[in-house]
């Protein structure tokens, strides 16, 4: 419990820590997000065209 | 083409999610704590919400399918698990992508983290069962039972931040944070919801599509 509680907050402290705002990791993660909903959009249309839906 | 009315809505959904990310990037104010990085919910919790919602969906279209015995509810339950398992894994690399900032690692072995772990490879394990099982009745029945046993897992991953001390923070929602980051997330989860019903209506298609093709083979 101490453990988990100290965990907690050093996490909401870590920010401070950090030399940049993120900015990279928010990229990142909207890039992932963008292949993954038009990869698999790209994915449904290939099927669909082979199962002649 | 005729009467793909999904497409419409998919597109609509897909412009939602644009114009939601671009407003979530470049409108809404930053986070206090998580900075930039706190961007990244307008398009985690979404996804979050929607591979639960999917796996739901796929709980119902099982039980549909053990009483109902109508392969409608089998198409839907394969549709509503690929395209969970597919959000499910989408999720975890965002979180984890978020966690690498913030708590300064990829991964925790938190409640939450687990739990969302254990759920997307349980789903993914029954896309694994139907692959192996070639008598349609049987494959259906298989893993109607067994979406059913992984389902089970759903409300633990959505309520254990409230059970548990988690290191992942409480259910965000449009109700406890700003009211103009509440509207964009709004905005993605009403988009990504419509890009949902395209996955699961075309991917419902196919298989219908393909069990046509077993029963005339």
């Amino acid at each position: 419990m101490i453990l988990l509680s100290l965990s907690a907050a050093f996490a909401q402290g870590m920010p401070a820590m950090h030399t940049d705002d993120g900015t990279s990791h928010m990229v990142w993660a909207y890039v992932a997000t963008a292949v993954v909903y038009l990869g698999y959009t790209a994915f449904l249309v290939v099927r669909g065209h082979q199962e002649k839906v | 083409m005729k009467g793909r009315w999904e497409l419409i809505v998919g597109a609509v959904g897909g412009l939602g999610l644009l114009a939601g990310s671009a407003l979530g990037l470049w409108w809404a104010p930053q986070e206090r704590f998580m900075l930039e990085t706190g961007r990244i919910l307008y398009v985690h919790v979404p996804t979050a919400w929607l591979s639960m919602i999917l796996f739901t969906a796929a709980f119902v279209g099982s039980i549909g399918w053990l009483v109902k015995r109508r392969w409608g509810f089998d198409f839907l339950s394969e549709a509503s698990v690929e395209a969970g398992v597919v959000l499910g894994c989408l999720l975890s690399v965002q979180g984890s992508i978020w966690a690498h900032w913030t708590w300064n690692t990829w991964w925790a072995w938190d409640p939450r983290l687990t739990s969302v772990a254990v759920m997307v490879l349980s789903f993914l394990g029954i896309l694994a069962l139907r692959s192996f099982v070639d008598d349609p009745e049987k494959r259906a029945t298989w893993s109607a039972t067994a979406t059913i046993v992984a389902w089970v897992n759903v409300p633990f991953v959505y309520l254990c931040v409230k059970w548990m001390r988690s290191l992942h923070q409480g259910q965000s929602s449009v109700a406890n944070i700003d009211p103009d980051m509440g509207k964009v997330l709004l905005l993605n989860t009403v988009a990504v919801t419509l890009v949902a019903i395209y996955f699961v209506v075309t991917r419902w298609r196919i298989a219908n599509a393909v069990h046509q093709r077993e029963f005339t083979e």
